[in-house]
């Protein structure tokens, strides 16, 4: 059995401790805001937050979890009202959506760390895809929440 | 696999210390053992330049992946402290396991890089064994202190360092651990001999 | 229930009502369509008002991020007169209503939404509010001609009575539905022609918006899949007892080249495939790679059989009299579509029902499916769409709905079907690689006096193609099937009818019969043939010694709207600027999807090296239905055009080299310049700005290389150079 805190409330989980913790938040925690893209890191949809710090998490197997504090994108603000998410809708960044909860996470864990990032520091830390190519409007959106987290 | 292939390579690295003491003949002492010692470190030197070791040991801002060593993709920076840049630190991909599912490398040890100082591409192996022995280049490490070095879990990863995305294993250094680690005891015991440098 | 001569009627209604006028609007939404929750009443095909003044407008086209899903329905509510905030949307039912006009079948792609279903959302909120406003001016017994309409209101100025939308709605439903009602002037719109915040952007900022991957019903189960790594080949054996024996598993259902596997959850799935040694052989595509599909090419521009495309004077007498021809020859990769989110589809088939919750670009597709895999009526189907992760021309096929319903079928259950990404890019239906053969000769002017191209493809509309139109249409409608020749324009269009004037004109086509799965990918023929084409021009330009843009506004002079972009781009982007060492800029000019666009773009080059550093863009769509959503779009496909010059999908032995984002790289956040856009508001009839932003992009990058370093770029990707982009 695998115990970790998802989104603030202490959760047990019975999935394989193999299991890429990407899919026991999708499946078994039934929270399907983080996203499968590649499977090998490689994207950065599965973005969320371990203990704090930005992690794929299609790249972290179950166990490596336990006892640590996960962060997924429905857990960022209850009411959209991150300075990311208000950021975001203001800036009108999503076209498809389906990378932007691991944008907003990552960005998230950038702003934590350095609230009021460079340009060059948004280019080492937001490394995710974009199909649609809604890079300019992510790295304006970033600019507008610095330091507002 | 691994433990036949280290033990075939101790037989050679024995063979070539022996060999390189019965070279010397008769003036041994001195000699014999700078011999010695300079032979354990070109076994050494054949890990260390080995692409497992030395992408992470850069002198680049940026890792390096690969046996080509091409600079590591997605941008990927060293960041202040070589644990990645803010933002996107080495953790936030590669845990504390290699994963088979991903294909992305890892160790019981927050992946990093080797301090700048600690770099080793494109040295001669004259200055690697130079810097591999001087404490402004070796972490401040004295020769106990290299040797409990090479147990680290990120340095070990190297001789089980899994497969791709693709599931194509990764090749481990030329000399087996064991075989390593012996030569690098024989260099620390031999007083840390360096070759001479090239003309 | 629709009996057939009601459903007759109903399609030639709508077929009138496409043909110009206003026609005859639909008063009823066919049999298939959701009941009205009481209290709600029906007013047409496309909307209900509720009692408390909720106004509902169905959606025909699927979302996937150009943002369709606000601008239609707010064209109609901006004719109705409705409060948008009291405005819901859903996606229409599969239904001959919701039809495209011209083509017969339910679909969203070749950036047609909006020049085709404005008009249409124009006319039934004008019919609408104009039957609203007849219920009220009974009522009152007033003159419908002095009532007024706004934010959901019907009011009276003369007595100051007034009436909300759900007062008025099932009065006005019981009312002769207008047969030429009259549209608003456009400067009385409020809302569109200006930029609207996205309906569905909220919910993709939190992760609470659903896409067909996170799908969820009662008894669920989820299948992953494994087919041969050369597509099409045969699963020759596997161990079935060693995947039943994995905790979780429920069933292990054959597929065609492959195996699913259906179980509690994903990773159960997929670990059970990978214990499940299946072993494959290959099958049509074992002979198949790059360097044959080049060689093969280059053999046909010499000898293959070319059917005229387009032909204007004797181009081909003038090439061989006079002067030597200008000639290069240009080679276009494979792309995958690789949408972010990898297909996936769900299904739950029953002795009487189908349903689907599918991310679909073809909703005709889509039912034709399922009618020929399940034999049930289409009253029994249901598609439920979701939002689209990445459509792109990909969702256009039904292939991923086939093998669903064939999963779900055989479990006994519903089943969501997840592709692993490798499965994604190695079933794709590919952009299909062309290869372009261009000569012409010069006038004194230096102008092209005679122009020969060629262009080796594939059909780049086997799977697209309406089946509606056809008379007989072949069964499975998923299969590919090539269109009448003559019809069959995609892999030529923007060389057939250029911006310019050329004399003597000639383009032709060798049809490539090809085992790899092609279809169209967003900017279709248009991208990979502006990049020849435009590359080309700037090619003579040089010949001639005449600056690329003044040479571009010679040759387009008869077209004002190609004069108008190309001049806007001059000026946003100071073209002629003297620029730092390393820097250089190029430009082209496309004319697509109804529109116009002129591209600059900047480059430096350091080495091997090209980085781009700004973009500029000047685009006449005729009208800028929202300004914002345009500018995205445009924006995204710049970066969609940039990617292209950088990625392929190689083959060797078979077997796709890339299949997934290590090998497979778009651009990302650090590379990409800056851009600026700027819309021309010709006036002219709407075009699309979904795909016309990249047209134009390869090629004003590749003659911004030249302008830097003389080298010219003619085969893609740039790694044939050795160069990369940075």
């Amino acid at each position: 059995m695998t115990h970790l805190t998802l989104n603030g409330r202490a959760m047990t989980f019975d999935a394989d401790p193999e299991t890429p913790l990407l899919w026991v938040i999708r499946e078994d925690a039934g929270l399907t805001g983080t996203k499968f893209g590649c499977g090998i890191a490689a994207c950065g949809a599965c973005t969320v937050h371990v203990d704090g710090a930005p992690v794929r998490s299609c790249s972290m197997p179950l166990a490596e979890a336990d006892g640590k504090s996960v962060t997924t994108i429905e857990g960022l603000s209850v009411d959209r009202s991150h300075p990311l998410q208000t950021a975001w809708i203001a800036a009108q960044v999503p076209q498809c959506g389906y990378c932007q909860s691991g944008m907003i996470m990552a960005a998230a864990a950038l702003l934590k760390a350095k609230p009021r990032p460079t340009d060059a520091d948004i280019d080492a830390a937001i490394t995710n895809l974009c199909r649609c190519g809604t890079y300019l409007r992510v790295r304006a959106a970033i600019h507008a929440a610095a330091g507002r987290v | 696999m691994t433990g036949r292939y280290s033990v075939v390579m101790l037989a050679g690295a024995s063979a070539l210390l022996a060999a390189a003491v019965a070279a010397r003949g008769g003036a041994a002492g001195q000699d014999g053992i700078h011999a010695r010692s300079v032979a354990a470190f070109a076994v050494m030197d054949r890990v260390l330049t080995s692409p497992r070791c030395q992408n992470c040991h850069t002198l680049t801002q940026f890792p390096r992946q690969g046996d080509d060593r091409h600079p590591h993709r997605l941008n990927m920076m060293r960041g202040i402290d070589g644990h990645g840049a803010t933002g996107m630190a080495c953790t936030t991909c590669h845990g504390r396991a290699n994963n088979a599912a991903s294909g992305v490398p890892g160790a019981d040890e927050d992946w990093h890089l080797a301090p700048l100082s600690m770099g080793w591409e494109g040295l001669s192996p004259a200055l690697r064994c130079a810097h591999l022995k001087d404490p402004a280049h070796n972490g401040g490490r004295d020769g106990a202190a290299i040797i409990a070095h090479l147990d680290t879990n990120l340095v070990a990863w190297a001789w089980r360092p899994g497969s791709d995305a693709h599931g194509r294993p990764r090749t481990p250094p030329p000399v087996g651990y064991a075989a390593f680690k012996d030569a690098a005891a024989t260099w620390v015991a031999t007083g840390a001999a360096c070759p001479a440098a090239a003309r | 229930m629709i009996d057939a001569s009601t459903k007759q009627a109903m399609m030639s209604r709508r077929s009138l009502l496409a043909a110009g006028g206003a026609g005859v609007l639909l008063l009823s939404a066919g049999g298939w369509a959701k009941a009205p929750a009481s209290r709600e009443t029906q007013l047409g095909a496309w909307l209900r008002i509720s009692a408390d003044d909720t106004v509902t407008i169905l959606m025909a086209q699927s979302e996937m991020g150009q943002g369709i899903s606000t601008t239609l329905p707010a064209a109609l509510a901006d004719e109705l007169g409705a409060d948008w905030p009291k405005v819901v949307t859903e996606w229409s039912p599969f239904d001959p209503a919701f039809r495209h006009p011209q083509y017969g079948w339910m679909f969203t792609g070749n950036s047609e939404s909006s020049s085709t279903f404005y008009p249409i959302m124009r006319t039934m909120g004008a019919a609408a509010r104009e039957m609203l406003v007849a219920a009220a001016a009974v009522q009152w017994k007033a003159d419908a001609a002095r009532l007024v309409v706004a934010k959901g209101v019907v009011s009276d100025p003369m007595s100051g009575k007034s009436a909300r939308f759900g007062e008025l709605a099932e009065a006005a439903a019981k009312l002769p539905v207008p047969s030429a009602p009259k549209l608003k002037p456009d400067n009385e719109l409020t809302l569109i022609g200006r930029a609207q915040p996205r309906r569905d952007i909220p919910a993709k900022t939190d992760g609470s918006a659903i896409f067909g991957i996170d799908v969820t019903v009662p008894g669920m189960a989820v299948a992953a899949i494994r087919r041969a790594p050369s597509p099409r080949g045969k699963l020759e054996r596997y161990d079935e007892k060693a995947i039943l024996a994995r905790r979780g598993v429920l069933a292990v259902v054959e597929i065609p080249s492959g195996l699913a596997v259906v179980a509690d959850r994903y990773w159960t799935a997929k670990r059970a495939l990978d214990e499940g040694q299946l072993v494959f052989s290959a099958g049509p595509m074992a002979e198949y790679s790059t360097a044959r599909q080049r060689a093969d090419h280059a053999a046909r521009l010499k000898s293959g059989e070319f059917m005229t495309k387009k032909k204007a004077g004797d181009a081909p007498a003038r090439l061989t009299s006079g002067k030597t021809p200008i000639e290069a020859v240009y080679e276009i990769p494979v792309q995958a579509h690789a949408t972010m989110e990898p297909m996936n589809c769900s299904a739950h088939v029953t002795a009487d029902r189908c349903e689907l919750w599918v991310p679909t670009q073809g909703v005709d597709i889509t039912q034709a499916v399922a009618r020929q895999m399940t034999g049930l009526r289409d009253d029994q189907i249901v598609i439920n769409r979701t939002l689209i992760g990445g459509g792109f021309g990909r969702r256009l096929l039904a292939d991923f709905v086939r093998i669903a319903i064939l999963v779900a079928k055989a479990a006994g259950r519903p089943v969501k079907t997840i592709w692993s990404r490798e499965e994604d890019v190695t079933y794709d239906a590919f952009r299909p690689p062309m290869t372009h053969a261009i000569r012409a000769t010069l006038g004194d002017d230096g102008l092209p006096a005679a122009m020969a191209h060629r262009v080796v493809s594939p059909s780049h509309m086997l799977y697209i193609f309406p089946r509606t139109k056809m008379g007989n249409p072949p069964a499975p409608w998923d299969a590919p099937i090539a269109p009448p020749r003559a019809y069959d324009a995609m892999a030529v269009e923007g060389v057939a009818e250029p911006p310019y004037e050329i004399a003597d004109y000639l383009v032709e086509q060798n049809f490539v019969e090809t085992p790899l799965t092609v279809s169209v990918w967003r900017t279709t023929g248009h991208g990979p043939n502006n990049f020849a084409l435009e590359s080309f021009v700037d090619e003579l330009a040089h010949s001639a010694k005449q600056d690329p843009l003044a040479y571009r506004l010679a040759i387009a002079k008869s077209d004002a709207r190609a004069v108008a972009v190309l001049k806007e781009v001059a000026a946003m982007s100071g073209w002629g600027a003297k620029l730092p060492p390393g820097h250089g800029r190029g430009l082209a000019l496309a004319k697509a999807f109804n529109g116009y666009c002129a591209q600059v773009v900047e480059v430096r080059v350091a080495d091997r090296d090209v980085r781009a550093v700004k973009v500029w863009t000047a685009l006449d769509c005729g009208r800028t239905l929202d300004p914002g959503i345009a500018a995205a779009n445009t924006e995204g496909g710049i970066v969609w055009g940039l990617s292209a010059l950088r990625t392929e999908v190689a083959f060797e032995n078979g077997m796709p080299v890339q299949t997934n984002f290590d090998g497979f790289e778009p651009l990302h956040l650090w590379e990409t310049p800056q851009i600026e856009t700027r819309f021309v508001e010709s006036g002219a009839k709407i075009g699309g700005t979904g795909e016309l932003g990249p047209v134009p992009t390869q090629a004003a990058f590749a003659n911004a290389v030249f302008a830097a370093t003389g080298e010219r770029i003619r085969a893609l990707p740039l790694g044939r150079h050795g160069l990369r982009l940075i």
